[in-house]
């Protein structure tokens, strides 16, 4: 049984201003000179969430640009700690974010299917079983043969998105993953990501697909600043959201 | 005390689950390290052969000491030795400091034990250095001859630790550059001067103005490393000295990977944030 339970949790990481803080300046710093500002920022990225998500539910989470959904979909991963609250999660994670990066540019198509399989917990024979479906997925033929430099971006998304969407997650993360691609690639994409999903016991995707989203979610939860504003029916939700977008533009 | 030793057995277990992924990491960086260059491995030894020769010829004139290992004859093995010894060392620190920052992409998509991007790194040095250390050998074969077979069994502990260490160095030092970006700079010219305060060009016995150094250059812990596994090559027989040598690269491994496996445990969740 896969579950997601969050008590409390709250964020605050430390982000780098400019060049960060250097050794040299360490040691002047403790010798006489001060440094005239400071080097790194905290930010609130979460504050007090608490949710409960269990087996066979899909949530979306929506949000405006910074209110720490991508931040949010880490923390369940696992990538940030958690220092204050409780954070458990049971049940194999498996991330789609930014899947176009962790690659190896000079190693061929054929090899990175390798790598990234590997890293997502494959060993030599299970992803060789695996390598000639995902290779006749991404439509790449020959390409496959020569390192990454040659491909295109919407290559290297069908390459990225087939390996992703091979794995048998019990916990499926999604971050907006499905902005790119052409038209005959996307359609062929949603019906592997619906089978995709539907392997999955527990998805939590981000996205700013609003009909996407009320299509496949049973659940939405909306961050606003860190916190959760509101979380219920996905028709409900986004309404609420569509409502105060309208508005916020209405005031600007 | 318990609890840590569990933890980092769990942390072994989950790096040795992900070994399919930084073994073939290694290999990928190996190839492409050697496939754009049209002398492929013979550009990478151009360096310590170069210096070797080089150094050679500079030196011939340079009184030995007669109460120590090395000669005339035996200088050039000595040397080219040395040099690939210490390569691997200063190319552990040095590219390790960057193991965390190149491995981001990886960082950010799924926790992972990071240890295994600085066991990639140097896995990687430890392959292009033992290509070296082939040539290494038929330079001592021409020049002295080879050694026993006991002795090539024993300075294999004198290897693991050199790896190991390679490792423990390269953890501690891509921490810190992740943290302050100037310590490679720093860390470069701390181990070019380093160079000329071990003995990877010198005897350990015949350092010029010895007198002042001499403690240090018999305590400095890579004097051990170094002399563990070129010592017993050259003289063809492993003694106490060398005993005393393993000795000391065991004890700088305890302390250098202690201190790591702190630092790791302390700041692996943080690096997250500075990469």
């Amino acid at each position: 049984m896969a579950s997601i339970d969050f008590q409390g949790v709250h964020l605050s990481y430390p982000v780098r201003e400019n060049r960060g803080l250097t050794l040299k300046d360490l040691i002047l710093k403790g010798l006489f000179l001060k440094p005239k500002r400071r080097r790194w920022t905290q930010v609130d990225a979460l504050k007090n969430i608490s949710f409960h998500i269990g087996d066979g539910e899909r949530v979306g989470v929506i949000g405006r640009n910074g209110a720490g959904k991508s931040t949010l979909l880490r923390v369940i991963a696992g990538i940030y700690p958690v220092h204050i609250g409780n954070r458990i999660v049971e049940g194999n994670v498996c991330s789609l974010f930014d899947i176009a990066l962790g690659f190896e540019y000079f190693a061929s198509g054929w090899n990175n299917i390798r790598y990234r399989g590997y890293l997502q917990g494959e060993t030599p024979r299970t992803i060789t079983a695996k390598m000639k479906e995902i290779a006749d997925f991404t439509e790449l033929g020959d390409f496959l043969d020569l390192p990454l430099n040659c491909y295109s971006t919407g290559m290297i998304m069908r390459l990225a998105f087939s390996i992703a969407t091979s794995a048998h997650p019990e916990i499926l993360l999604i971050d907006e993953i499905f902005s790119t691609g052409d038209i005959v690639f996307q359609a062929k994409a949603e019906a592997r990501m619906r089978e995709f999903i539907g392997r999955a016991r527990i998805v939590v995707m981000v996205g700013h697909n609003l009909e996407w989203l009320q299509e496949f979610c049973t659940r939405v939860i909306w961050l606003q600043q860190g916190s959760i504003r509101a979380e219920g029916s996905p028709r409900d939700i986004i309404q609420q959201y569509r409502d105060d977008g309208a508005l916020q533009r209405a005031a600007a | 005390m318990a609890g840590e030793l569990s933890h980092a057995a769990d942390y072994g277990y989950r790096i040795f689950k992900l070994r399919h992924f930084w073994l073939s990491l290694v290999r990928n960086d190996v190839q492409n390290r050697y496939r754009r260059s049209f002398l492929g491995i013979a550009w990478s030894l151009a360096r310590p052969l170069g210096l070797t020769v080089v150094l050679t010829i500079w030196l011939k004139g340079f009184s030995l000491s007669p109460d120590q290992y090395v000669t005339l004859d035996n200088y050039t093995p000595f040397l080219f030795l040395g040099i690939t010894l210490w390569q691997f060392v200063v190319e552990s620190m040095s590219v390790g400091c960057n193991t965390f920052k190149n491995s981001a992409p990886f960082i950010r998509q799924q926790p992972v034990p990071l240890a295994i991007f600085p066991i990639r790194t140097v896995l990687a040095s430890a392959v292009h250095a033992g290509f070296a250390l082939i040539v290494g050998f038929f330079i001592l074969w021409y020049f002295v001859g080879l050694p026993p077979p006991l002795v090539w069994l024993a300075i294999v502990p004198g290897f693991l630790i050199l790896i190991l260490l390679g490792v423990a160095l390269a953890t501690l030092m891509g921490i810190v550059h992740t943290h302050f970006p100037d310590t490679q700079h720093i860390l470069d010219i701390v181990l070019q001067a380093m160079f000329f305060m071990t003995p990877v060009m010198f005897p350990p016995d015949n350092f010029p103005g010895r007198g002042r150094f001499n403690m240090f250059i018999t305590w400095n812990p890579f004097t051990g490393v170094l002399e563990a596994i070129r010592r017993p090559l050259l003289t063809g027989h492993f003694d106490s000295y060398d005993g005393f040598h393993l000795l000391q690269a065991a004890g700088f491994l305890l302390v250098v990977g202690l201190f790591a496996w702190i630092c790791l445990r302390r700041f692996e969740k943080d690096l997250v944030y500075w990469i």
